[in-house]
């Protein structure tokens, strides 16, 4: 069972400054691995260690970043044997739609892929739609919000918690699910899982390796901006009879 | 000169992060066990099952060797995040793998893997402490059997583990640095008595009194070469020293962490008073110190690891470190004010904390009685 694990390379938050026109400056920032998708490698670290001779495999799309040294045995530490990265440095340019598409190539490219697990959504965007669309472009049943996933027998059974009950469904492998940002704690690697990352193998695509017309990828973004920031109004009600002008004031900034 | 830290090192002190966030055991646990001075128990269970546990122990035992800076980045990243550390656990890993036998190897190992402190060191006594002629606890053989009497002062961890690393004397040999050995001591043996102190700081770590009454060891007990006690003691001292420099580091630092962004939050006549020269100049200072204390102690670490002796360097760099992380960790509380002296500052805290990192493993005095002797020898046998 090969089992091909996605992540992103996103920017620090806390290394993001806001500029006066509201723009974003990312030039202090340093990268990391999307919080949601150490989740989506650990879900897939427990499935692919629950069966015999199970390969579990990385996945990522992005910039020069993709190949950072200290970024890639940070994640390989996480237990994975190997790893595929395509670099492509105008990913910033694509849209759900293109990541989704350039995933779909790659995956097809690795070859007798049986699962993709993604995270709940990425750590910058957060538009949750890759592993769906992924799921699509590749002719693939996908279920999300997946918190528990077991495979056996070329099935997957997998756990959703709904409002008020526990959803439990089985989908044929070949599948993609994405997961819960709380489906499972990313363990933690000590000194010799980090020493082992840096042996482990990274294949690493240019974008035109995986995918020949990039046309579709390319998006032009307007601008990325922070919402505006208000200073506070500190006006204070005070006693029952302020109550109707606190609900003027309240409708007046709503 | 190459001053930069692996990635290896940095993804391990990010894991390290990644572990006391996640561990369970957060600021109100350790509180709750300063408060009642009790061995934080479960703390430590967890954390040696997690991949820090063994670090130090060599592969053949479970664990994982590491080099001696990277044991320190780690010990100082503790005591930055305001967690106990493992400076007990790497000097006893450190001590038992340069001198004990096969067995006593195994032995430590295996109650490192069970969550279990290994051993106090029971060097200390009434009458000596840096002046190793008073040492007075002795070994007596008798019908096969070793006994062993004295009484042992300020031990760290003894009534939290079962074994105590004894130094014994044997008054017929002289001189008395070639009279000394090491014993494993169980602490649950008939004879021997323990009795807490009551300590103003490091309150999760106990320090006590341990009293030896006719204790029945073997003679497989014996820790390294009988009559080298004393010079495994000064090899001890070396490691212990330069760990001890690192918590105190460590902890400096967490102290100015809070200091530093107390200066920018806190207004006072209109504007953060980190706006003002006099608290710029403790700040100016302390980051100063700071700088200076890493560059010396990962000097210190990384000459130990090219197997280079460290004799002086671990004298001095734990007297230049310890009394800076205190003269930092005062300024901190000076910059935090009535704030500062509170239990709720982490400050006040550390402050508390630090100041036996200038007494334990040898006072700033014995320091320099240790360090300032071969400087001296070195410029009478080559002057500059």
């Amino acid at each position: 069972m090969k089992i091909v694990a996605c992540y992103k390379l996103v920017p620090e938050d806390r290394d993001i400054n806001v500029n006066s026109d509201l723009t974003l400056d990312l030039s202090k920032a340093t990268w990391k691995v999307g919080d949601y998708d150490l989740t989506a490698i650990e879900m897939a670290m427990r499935i692919g260690e629950a069966q015999e001779g199970a390969e579990v495999v990385l996945l990522t799309y992005g910039g020069d970043v993709v190949t950072d040294q200290k970024l890639k045995k940070g994640v390989y530490a996480r237990g994975p044997q190997m790893g595929y990265a395509v670099r492509d440095n105008e990913a910033f340019c694509s849209d759900s739609f293109g990541t989704a598409r350039v995933l779909a190539a790659a995956i097809d490219k690795i070859g007798d892929v049986d699962l993709v697990v993604c995270g709940e959504g990425s750590g910058d965007i957060y538009s949750q739609q890759v592993a769906p669309i992924l799921a699509t472009l590749m002719k693939r049943p996908v279920v999300n919000a997946v918190k528990e996933a077991s495979a056996e027998g070329g099935q997957l059974t997998v756990k959703r918690d709904l409002e008020d009950a526990v959803e439990v469904a089985t989908l044929p492998l070949p599948a993609v699910v994405s997961t819960t940002s709380e489906a499972c704690k990313p363990r933690i690697p000590g000194m010799k899982d980090i020493l082992a990352a840096g042996k482990k193998e990274q294949v690493v695509w240019e974008i035109g390796e995986v995918l020949s017309d990039q046309s579709a990828l390319r998006k032009e973004v307007v601008n990325t901006l922070s919402p505006a920031q208000k200073e506070r109004a500190r006006t204070i009600f005070e006693g029952i009879d302020s109550l109707d002008s606190f609900v003027d004031a309240l409708r007046k900034v709503m | 000169m190459d001053f930069s830290i692996t990635d290896e090192q940095e993804l391990l002190l990010e894991s390290l992060e990644e572990w006391i966030e996640g561990c369970g055991f957060d600021q109100r646990y350790f509180d709750e066990h300063w408060e009642k001075a009790q061995f934080p128990a479960e703390y430590y269970k967890a954390l040696f099952e997690s991949p820090f546990g063994k670090v130090g122990l060599p592969e053949e035992y479970g664990g994982t060797e590491l080099d001696f800076l990277t044991m320190v980045l780690l010990d100082e990243k503790f005591a930055e995040l305001g967690r106990p550390s493992l400076t007990t656990t790497m000097l006893n890993i450190e001590d038992i793998m340069m001198f004990g036998s096969e067995e006593q190897k195994k032995a430590i190992a295996d109650k490192v893997e069970e969550g279990r402190l290994p051993f106090a060191l029971g060097f200390t006594e009434p009458q000596a402490g840096s002046d190793s002629n008073g040492y007075a606890c002795t070994a007596t053989r008798k019908n096969g059997k070793v006994y062993i009497n004295g009484h042992k002062s300020f031990i760290t961890n003894a009534s939290d583990t079962d074994l105590m690393l004894t130094m014994t004397r044997d008054f017929s040999v002289e001189p008395p640095v070639n009279a000394m050995s090491l014993w494993m001591v169980p602490l649950n043996a008939p004879g021997v008595k323990i009795e807490p102190m009551h300590k103003i700081g490091q309150r999760m770590l106990s320090m006590c009194e341990v009293y030896l009454d006719n204790v029945e060891i073997e003679e497989s007990d014996l820790v390294g070469e009988e009559g080298k006690g004393f010079f495994m003691l000064m090899k001890n001292f070396e490691i212990e020293r330069v760990l001890i420099a690192a918590t105190a580091l460590g902890g400096a630092k967490r102290a100015y962490n809070e200091a530093v962004n107390y200066a920018n939050e806190r207004i006072q006549f209109g504007k953060p008073i980190g706006q003002f020269q006099l608290i710029q100049r403790m700040i100016v200072e302390m980051t100063a110190k700071i700088k200076a204390c890493e560059a010396f102690l990962y000097a210190t670490a990384w000459k130990y690891d090219q197997k280079e002796s460290i004799r002086i360097d671990s004298a001095l760099v734990k007297y230049f470190v310890t009394r800076l992380a205190n003269e930092i960790a005062d300024d901190c509380v000076q910059i935090m004010g009535g704030i500062g002296y509170t239990e709720d500052s982490i400050s006040a805290k550390v402050w508390r904390d630090l100041r036996t990192a200038r007494i334990g493993g040898g006072t700033d005095e014995i320091l320099i009685h240790a360090a300032s002797r071969p400087i001296l020898k070195e410029f009478a046998k080559n002057k500059r």
